[in-house]
């Protein structure tokens, strides 16, 4: 059974999508419960393989309707022919980190939005969503790659304009929609550059018959802008406030979990095509550095002046991102330099990166968890008409200062670890990044006592809040929880997850 | 910012220019390009085919006992990509249906050109609606040809479908389904649903070896019919499970394009759509 895992993570999801509309004519409660077994059901197949994979090492290949799918080249052939799906350890950090995700956010979404005939067809876009997230982190293969992509864009833009009574999330959603497509065709020109050369898709096969030649180049970065563009790296970032400020409050977050996933893919197809020779490697990796800094500078430089509590936590996204390159920059230059600097901190700043990849999954889904209760609390997204939550909901407001600190970098929790671990690494590479960094920390502090100072300190509102859901309550729960335990004892998650993750990167 | 954007267009000009002279010669080998010289053993098996496309070409036709090679490609070789773009149909379609919601539940909506009950339509005359009644009947066969003998001849299913839809907006402008929006779109969905269920059903089927293996070719009658090699005129049952896959993304795209057909036709009667707000 185990060997099926890598195409049950997809394909579960995709048969829950296809049912749920047929289900949904007959019982709406039973279409949750669909999806949600859907959900449950890939949560337990990544953890059922975790053990494999990160322990022992093993690689899953899956060949998709071969007569023995685990083996690459049938025939005594040298090529792969049909689609390939593969799992190694960087994959399944991933994979283990959306499927928990996805279903806590799924929780909330059940009875945050409004239960009537259309959240059919949201719950239908909410599992294409996952399935397309799935398949992106699965595939071995850059077309599969390219059509999950593709599902996972329309998807999305499709949840972000889901509030159409208003005025201004059909526009966020044509402009995420318009903007995807553009990077999904320039995509799929890379894709069409390495294919008229090498005759194979496979990120495998093409990762050794890549020789660094100028067409490999310009190929690399028509594969390379894209995936950057869609995790709001900044030059291409014009996307992300609309976007996640007009998207109901899980779907922001499902959004942004989207954003890291192309981060994935990014990493996967810069290590996997760069590796291999020093003089693409590089560049690729300062290429990484100048984004990361501009992102980090310019995202929270923006958050500082925004009175929206949506958009500020958007531009804070834009701002966590730099963190990630900057990590993951500082390995991919030193890689082929010499193996002493990638020994003693290339490979710890990737590290960091990573960790900070969870992390920040973890404490911006409870941001925009809780700023989904705030707005629906308040009806406004502005601060300033926003004041005293704090004294009827103590629930909401711990787990808010939970998440700011966490984002804020203040010890006791997650996002303290992992940039203490990208200062550290970064500052033998050069101390000047590692100032800006920590400048940047600093100023994200500042922008969240700003929001937790207008939204819930100050004179009590007149009107005494409804009590939250228990679901929207339990998963908001989940996610503080997570973020408490990785910052008290890190050496769990690194030991078990980041650092497999980032051999099988390195070793790919 | 517009000489900004002047000069990203003259990069990316540059870099597709410079791609396409650096590019391999359309229709050579590989095996015998520059690009695979100095490393024979690369992407060459031991029959000396080189790469994929030829693997095909000489293969397909035995593997998949298809004698349309580009339905073994999309359907069996790559089967899974098709499910990933008929997914994003599927995915198009909830869409339009989830955004234009509001729009199809409201009472006030008057849909283009359609009286209220008890009046003929403004265009009610027998040449157009019988006429229409005949060309959606050849029409609709004509789809049913293309998707079912698309392991065949050229078509398929996303062709055939395409098609059949065409057919439906026929209908729609010859106003012989405009009165039934609501139920009209509720069998389409089911009928778009139950397409892909069955598509990935089938994969399902062969979850023992792999999924979408094709498990109904290995015998010898039925679908899983010998067929000569080279130039012939084939069997309409062979091929495994291409035809049946074939038929499930042809009732997925009639169906689903016929439902942002009417959608689309019904959001364009509106007459107000600020009151909606």
């Amino acid at each position: 059974m185990i060997k099926h895992v890598p195409i049950l993570l997809v394909a579960i999801p995709l048969l829950a999508a296809f049912m749920i509309p047929m289900i949904g004519m007959v019982n709406r409660t039973a279409r949750t419960v669909v999806g949600a077994i859907a959900l449950v059901m890939i949560l337990a197949a990544s953890y059922y393989i975790a053990g494999d994979v990160l322990v022992h090492g093993r690689i899953l290949y899956y060949m998709v309707g071969s007569s023995n799918p685990e083996i690459v080249t049938e025939h005594g052939l040298t090529f792969p022919i049909r689609i390939g799906l593969k799992i190694d350890s960087f994959s399944l950090f991933f994979i283990i980190m959306t499927t928990t995700l996805v279903f806590i956010f799924y929780l909330f979404s059940t009875q945050y939005i409004e239960e009537n005939e259309r959240k059919n067809y949201f719950t239908v876009l909410f599992i294409s969503m996952v399935a397309g997230m799935m398949g992106l982190l699965v595939a071995n293969d850059l077309f599969t790659f390219f059509v999950f992509l593709e599902i996972l864009s329309i998807s999305s833009a499709a949840l972000v304009a889901f509030r159409t009574e208003r005025k201004h999330p059909p526009y966020a959603g044509y402009k995420y929609m318009f903007i995807s497509a553009v990077a999904t065709s320039f995509f799929l020109l890379g894709i069409a550059f390495l294919y008229a050369q090498y005759g194979s898709f496979n990120i495998d096969y093409l990762k050794e018959a890549v020789r660094g030649t100028l067409l490999d180049k310009i190929a690399i970065v028509l594969l390379i802008i894209p995936l950057a563009m869609k995790s709001g790296v900044v030059p291409m970032h014009m996307w992300i406030p609309d976007t996640y400020s007009e998207a109901p409050a899980p779907i922001s977050a499902m959004v942004k979990l989207g954003s890291l996933i192309c981060l994935y893919g990014l990493f996967r197809i810069s290590f996997s095509f760069g590796l291999s020779h020093a003089h693409v490697s590089y560049p690729l990796g300062v290429l990484f550095i100048v984004f990361g800094i501009l992102s980090m500078f310019i995202g929270v430089t923006q958050a500082l002046v925004q009175k929206d509590v949506k958009r500020l936590m958007a531009f804070h996204a834009v701002s966590q991102v730099g963190y990630m390159l900057l990590g993951m920059g500082v390995g991919l230059t030193v890689v082929r330099a010499g193996d002493a600097s990638f020994a003693l901190f290339g490979k710890v700043a990737m590290i960091g990166g990573l960790l900070h990849v969870v992390n920040n999954a973890l404490y911006k889904g409870l941001l925009f968890l809780t700023s989904g209760v705030l707005v629906r609390h308040f009806k406004t997204r502005n601060l300033d008409a926003m004041h005293g939550l704090a004294h009827y909901d103590v629930f909401t407001t711990v787990v808010f200062m939970i998440a700011a600190l966490a984002i804020s970098g203040i010890p006791p929790f997650n996002g303290f670890v992992s940039k203490i671990i990208i200062y550290e690494s970064v500052f033998q590479y050069n101390p000047v990044l590692t100032l800006i960094a920590i400048f940047v920390s600093i100023l994200t502090l500042a922008s969240f006592m700003k929001v937790f100072y207008s939204a819930f300190l100050g004179m009590p509102a007149n009107k005494r809040p409804m009590e939250q859901p228990v679901l929207i309550k339990c998963s908001m729960l989940v996610l503080a929880v997570f973020i408490v335990v990785i910052g008290i004892y890190p050496q769990g998650i690194l030991k078990v997850l980041i650092e497999p993750a980032v051999n099988a990167l390195v070793n790919f | 910012m517009r000489l900004f954007s002047v000069v990203a267009i003259v990069i990316l000009f540059g870099f597709l220019f410079v791609g396409i002279l650096h590019l391999h010669p359309v229709g050579e080998a590989l095996g015998n390009s520059e690009v695979l010289q100095g490393r024979p053993e690369q992407g060459i098996d031991i029959n000396g085919v080189s790469t994929m496309d030829d693997y095909f070409l000489r293969n397909g036709q035995i593997e998949t006992k298809s004698n349309n090679i580009v339905a073994s490609v999309v359907f069996d070789y790559r089967g899974f990509d098709t499910l990933g773009e008929a997914t994003v149909l599927f995915i198009v379609v909830s869409s339009i249906s989830m955004l234009f919601f509001t729009f199809l539940k409201s009472k006030s909506i008057v849909s283009a050109g359609v009286p209220p009950a008890g009046q003929f339509p403004k265009i009610e005359s027998r040449v157009i609606t019988f006429g229409s009644f005949i060309m959606y009947i050849m029409i609709l066969s004509f789809g049913v040809y293309l998707v079912v003998h698309g392991h065949i001849s050229p078509g398929g299913g996303f062709q055939g479908g395409s098609v059949m839809a065409s057919a439906t907006a026929l209908l729609l402008i010859s106003f012989l389904i405009t009165r039934h929006m609501q139920r009209t779109r509720k069998i389409f969905s089911f009928f778009e649903s139950l397409g892909l269920t069955i598509f990935i059903g089938l994969g399902f089927a062969g979850i023992t070896i792999s999924f979408l293996y094709n498990f109904l070719v290995h015998t010898s009658t039925g679908f899983g019919r010998m067929i000569a090699f080279g130039p012939n005129q084939g069997y309409l049952i062979s091929a495994g499970i291409l035809p049946l896959l074939s038929l499930a993304v042809g009732i997925e795209v009639f169906f689903g394009l016929s439902l942002i057909v009417v959608t689309l036709f019904h959001v364009s009667g509106v007459k107000d759509t600020n009151s909606l707000r």
